[in-house]
């Protein structure tokens, strides 16, 4: 080894600290950057993969019911490349051990052949045997959730009838990506479903033979989505078509477009800040490296050494620093990977969904770690190229102090000499005071970042079932019910209160703008069901009032005092024109709201409804389930408790892993920056810090002098780092479509209190650290040396 | 123009040797472990300083002498041997006696000065008289070193001498009953370092602190009451001035 190298390897080991922790802020960034890309590829990966192989639908459309001969005029139109006409209703599936019964779709499907779109991918099992008729296929994060298994018998309620089928397969689909509940954003697999079955079994239990009511299309190449919609929905208007729509409007599908997003944007943001920040940090590591060996680099020059030898050597000390970052990056952001698909996995359904390590992003990740890191390096490394020997046998030259602002104000009489030394430290030195700061700042703005998403969910849920929905038992009519239905639902034993409303499909119209949506209608004065803002507020719907989600209005560019064309699209299918009375900021849907009365004078129909709302003896709620599960017109029940405790549990579940990562990138940036700024301090001022303890100073006063500066920044650090955190976090909220997802921008002050401690954590451990090497450090040597 | 109020004479009449010991060493070894070598720095020393005295203490580099004057001012401990400050056993203090007694009793003068870069002068002897208990004021002190009027200077500011001067005023300034100087003019020259060692001696008497100053530049022993030469660890002679110049006119 050459002698130099030797010499490298002794600066590293006597640096060894501040090298890990730099190569930890560098881990940080590209543990993210690997992880998050890698996730997203596979990801993405693994739905293009799906889509493809089950051959996923490009434009689906729900109706009330069309003839069977419709399909071929589907076929013909253009842009239009196959369609899979098929019944899709909702069931409900009584489970053992659960008191409501789990929900879902039922879809049928031919008997003796794969659908040709929107293709089941079985999981165990197997196919319908065409010659049996009691077979049925369910989805397989249900079955397993229960531990069916092909060969288990399962009770299936359609249309209030129950029957028993044999499970033949177990299977998962590319339009059930992602499932849930109606307003649930964490599905509970125990509670909802999918069941396929042959054709004729469904169509028979639904009264639906010779007929359809949902269309798969799939496109031709370069055809537009929006011209075949509009053709589709002209073709199914006079059979109760609810408008068709694309894949980005494609409830699973659009959710899991709006996770990569997300992933895309917090990929590369957070690591590229963390990147910079490693940068920063190299620079003073490397830039006091070099004033310390000022005197060895002269002599190495004096020796015959020529300068880029010199800069090489700094920068392999740099690329050892970067070499262990990467590694560490590396194994980091596998792990962080693999963490994060097993958490899709739960929420996502794709067959072959497995962790793969982008190898594109680590060559990515590490170049850019290396341009960072060098670049960082130097300014640095420029200074030492440009020194004339004799010029590095001097004494560097002393920085230049100055009375600073706060004095110059006149408060210099409060300010004692120790903290005048830690002012004038931070003001001499802006650009590092600054980048110091803003990195701990980035660290705090993370956690809040990493944290606020159960902050709005929480938000939603307190709103949702602390002031919105005050039920314990919701029910769903599969179609409109006479109002009749509130008396029976209140006779039954142990019902209390019933309330109920009407929630009517319709298209709202604009100028040329519009959106497939609903008209709810709601009692006046209801105390179950009530109309609540995003803030938790209690609206009241006028009487004679129509109310509609901002969202909604924006969307189709009205204001309050406009006039809106709503097109009913059930029964008559009549057009009716609403005036906008006020608008609602509400957490989800896109809704226009009336009284129940007016709402019925409006469609100048009877009285009927949609959605019943009970209050239940807590000692009676079995026997209302069962009796409600018998009831041909229910479509699906909820209990709210539990619906509201399975959601918590979920949060928590997904929350608390999640925490730990953000957590530990978090504590590295923050140790990264105080331990080394103040390991840099330590040692370029060491003469001035003994100075002090020779002066009589103790060992904590001057670490207090020493940390003083660290703390400064931190202080400061805190309140930049939330403002930076609620900005990102409105960043991201502003990234998704709020026609699909409405997040408030709640951020609790649990969760900035937790970001500041956490960074505060790191920041004292950090102290404590190089507050054991200030009480080792030797008093008397450092005196005897000239700077 | 250079007095301070200081309440009683000092320049008493009395024979310095009748004068109470403020410090006193007995048997003072320091061994010092490099590696595999024992360093032997003081090999059985014994000292004492009077109350107003001055002492120049002087050797050859390696004579042991900066060791003596570290492990007198609190600055370390010996390996074996007594040390006490008045009544106050420093033998084997901790560093949180060290500290209160360097903070209370001594003050010191190094080579290279060691003031604090970011603050000014004042601001450097306000360092100490902020955690001292009867400082002289700041201003007054550095009037007697003579830089009342560069004050608010910062150090990179001022001239070797005059850093020099700050950091003897700011040694001063606590009141010590002890005034340690090493090699003080180390990093001066002759004319700059003849201004620093009138200073010194001008503190020692108007302040009155018992003052030791070691230095390898014999001539200085002309100003001192006491003369201490070390050689190897161990003191080698000591002789009584009794008519010490003034450091005026001393020539190196």
């Amino acid at each position: 080894m050459k002698s130099i190298d030797r010499k490298l390897f002794r600066d590293l080991r006597y640096l060894k600290g501040q090298i890990i922790t730099v190569a930890l802020v560098v881990a940080a960034g590209l543990s993210g950057l690997i992880g998050m890309y890698s996730t997203l590829w596979s990801l993405e990966s693994a739905r293009d993969r799906y889509y493809e192989a089950q051959r996923f639908g490009d434009v689906f459309v729900h109706a009330v019911r069309a003839p069977a001969t419709l399909k071929e005029r589907i076929e013909a139109l253009p842009g239009v490349r196959a369609s899979y006409t098929r019944v899709v209703d909702a069931v409900m599936v009584p489970m053992p051990g659960m008191r409501e019964a789990a929900t879902g779709q039922i879809v049928s499907v031919p008997g003796d052949r794969a659908p040709p779109l929107n293709d089941l991918s079985i999981q165990a099992g197997r196919y319908f045997d065409p010659a049996r008729t009691d077979e049925i296929i369910v989805l397989d994060s249900f079955a397993r959730a229960h531990g069916l298994e092909p060969g288990d018998s399962l009770n299936v309620i359609m249309r209030g009838v129950m029957r028993t089928y044999r499970i033949v397969g177990l299977a998962m689909s590319p339009e059930f990506v992602f499932v849930s509940r109606r307003g649930e954003f964490f599905p509970d697999d125990r509670t909802i479903t999918v069941l396929w079955m042959p054709r004729e079994t469904v169509e028979a239990a639904f009264e639906m033979e010779g007929g359809f009511n949902d269309v798969v299309v799939s496109l031709q190449p370069g055809a537009r989505p929006e011209a075949v919609i509009d053709e589709l929905d002209r073709l199914l208007e006079p059979f109760g078509g609810l408008g068709a729509y694309d894949r980005s409007d494609h409830p699973s599908n659009a959710l899991v477009d709006n996770e990569l997003e997300q992933l895309e944007t917090l990929g590369l943001t957070i690591p590229l800040g963390f990147l910079a920040i490693a940068a920063f940090l190299l620079n003073v590591v490397l830039s006091r490296l070099v004033q310390l060996q000022r005197p060895e680099i002269a002599a190495l020059k004096a020796l015959g050494y020529r300068n880029y030898e010199i800069a090489a050597h700094f920068f392999k000390f740099v690329l050892v620093i970067l070499l262990l970052g990467s590694v560490l990056g590396i194994l980091l952001g596998a792990w962080i990977g693999q963490n994060m698909v097993a958490q899709y996995q739960s929420l996502f359904r794709f067959p072959d969904f497995a962790f793969g390590m982008d190898l594109r992003i680590v060559v990515i990740g590490i170049a850019v770690s290396v341009v960072a890191g060098l670049g960082g390096a130097f300014v640095a490394l420029y200074r030492v190229a440009r020194l004339s020997p004799a010029e590095a046998m001097l004494p560097a030259v002393p920085m230049r102090y100055r009375r600073t602002v706060f004095e110059r104000l006149g408060l210099h009489r409060w300010l004692s000499g120790s903290v005048r030394m830690i002012l004038r430290e931070l003001e001499g030195r802006p650009v590092r005071f600054a980048l110091s700061t803003f990195g701990l700042a980035l660290g705090v703005a993370l956690l809040i970042l990493g944290r606020f998403g159960w902050d709005a969910v929480d938000r939603l849920l307190e709103v949702q079932f602390g002031k919105g929905a005050n039920e314990d038992v919701s029910v769903v009519f599969s179609q409109p019910e006479p109002e009749a239905v509130r008396h029976t639902l209140g006779a039954l034993p142990g019902v209390g209160e019933v309330e109920v409303s009407r929630m009517v499909p319709v298209r709202f119209e604009y100028e040329h703008r519009y959106r497939d949506s609903a008209l709810i209608g709601m009692e006046v004065g209801g105390r179950l069901r009530r109309l609540v803002d995003a803030d938790g507020e209690v609206v009241e719907i006028p009487p004679d009032g129509f109310v509609m989600s901002e969202v909604l209005a924006s969307a189709l560019g009205l204001e309050v005092g406009d006039e809106v064309r709503v097109r009913v699209r059930e029964g008559d299918r009549q057009t009716l024109t609403l005036r906008v009375t006020a608008l609602i900021d509400d957490i989800a849907g896109l809704q226009g709201y009336l009284a129940l009365e007016t709402l019925h004078r409006v469609l100048g129909q009877a009285p009927a409804v949609t959605d019943a709302f009970l209050t239940v003896e807590r000692q009676a709620m079995d026997r209302v389930f069962e009796r409600l599960e018998e009831m041909p017109a229910v479509e699906s029940t909820q209990e709210q408790a539990e619906l509201r405790r399975s959601m918590e549990e979920r949060l928590q579940e997904s929350s608390s892993y999640m925490i730990w990562i953000i957590v530990l990138i978090a504590s590295a940036i923050t140790v990264g920056v105080v331990y080394n700024n103040a390991r840099v301090a330590l040692s370029m001022r060491g003469r001035e810090l003994a100075s002090l303890r020779v002066l009589g100073f103790s060992k904590r006063e001057v670490g207090l002098i020493l940390l003083g500066e660290q703390a400064i920044q931190v202080v400061l650090a805190i309140p930049l780092g939330w403002v930076l955190g609620r900005w990102f976090a409105m960043l991201l909220i502003a990234q998704a479509d709020p026609e699909k997802f409405r997040f408030p921008l709640v951020i609790s002050p649990q969760t900035y209190a937790f970001a500041g401690l956490v960074v505060v954590a790191a920041a004292v451990v950090s102290g404590l650290l190089v507050q054991r090497q200030l009480n080792r450090a030797d008093l008397t040597e450092v005196l005897k040396s000239r700077e | 123009m250079w007095r301070l109020p200081v309440e009683t004479s000092l320049l008493a009449e009395d024979s310095l040797q009748e004068r109470a010991v403020v410090l006193e060493g007995r048997a003072l070894t320091k061994v010092y472990k490099m590696g595999e070598v024992d360093v032997q720095a003081l090999r059985g020393v014994d000292l004492a300083l009077h109350s107003g005295e001055l002492v120049v203490i002087v050797g050859a580099s390696g004579s042991g002498k900066s060791t003596l004057l570290n492990i007198v001012g609190g600055l370390d401990t010996p390996t074996s041997g007594t040390l006490y400050y008045r009544d106050q056993d420093l033998s084997h203090a901790d560093d949180r006696t060290l500290t209160a007694y360097r903070r209370e009793h001594v003050g010191f003068v190094f080579q290279f000065f060691n003031l604090i870069p970011s603050l000014t002068a004042l601001e450097n002897v306000m360092l100490v008289t902020e955690i001292s208990k009867n400082p002289f004021r700041p201003q007054d002190i550095l009037d007697l070193v003579g830089l009342g009027d560069r004050m608010d200077h910062f150090p990179a500011q001022l001239s070797g001498g005059e850093q020099q001067r700050v950091a003897i005023a700011r040694a001063v300034a606590k009141r010590p009953e002890v005034l340690l100087c090493d090699e003080p003019t180390g990093a001066l020259d002759f004319r700059t370092g003849r201004v620093v060692m009138e200073v010194i001696q001008r503190v020692n008497q108007e302040v009155g602190a018992t003052t030791a100053v070691i230095t390898h530049n014999a001539p200085i022993a002309e100003i001192a009451n006491r003369v201490i030469t070390l050689r190897d660890g161990a003191i080698e002679s000591e002789a009584i001035n009794e008519t010490p110049r003034p450091a005026g006119e001393l020539v190196w």
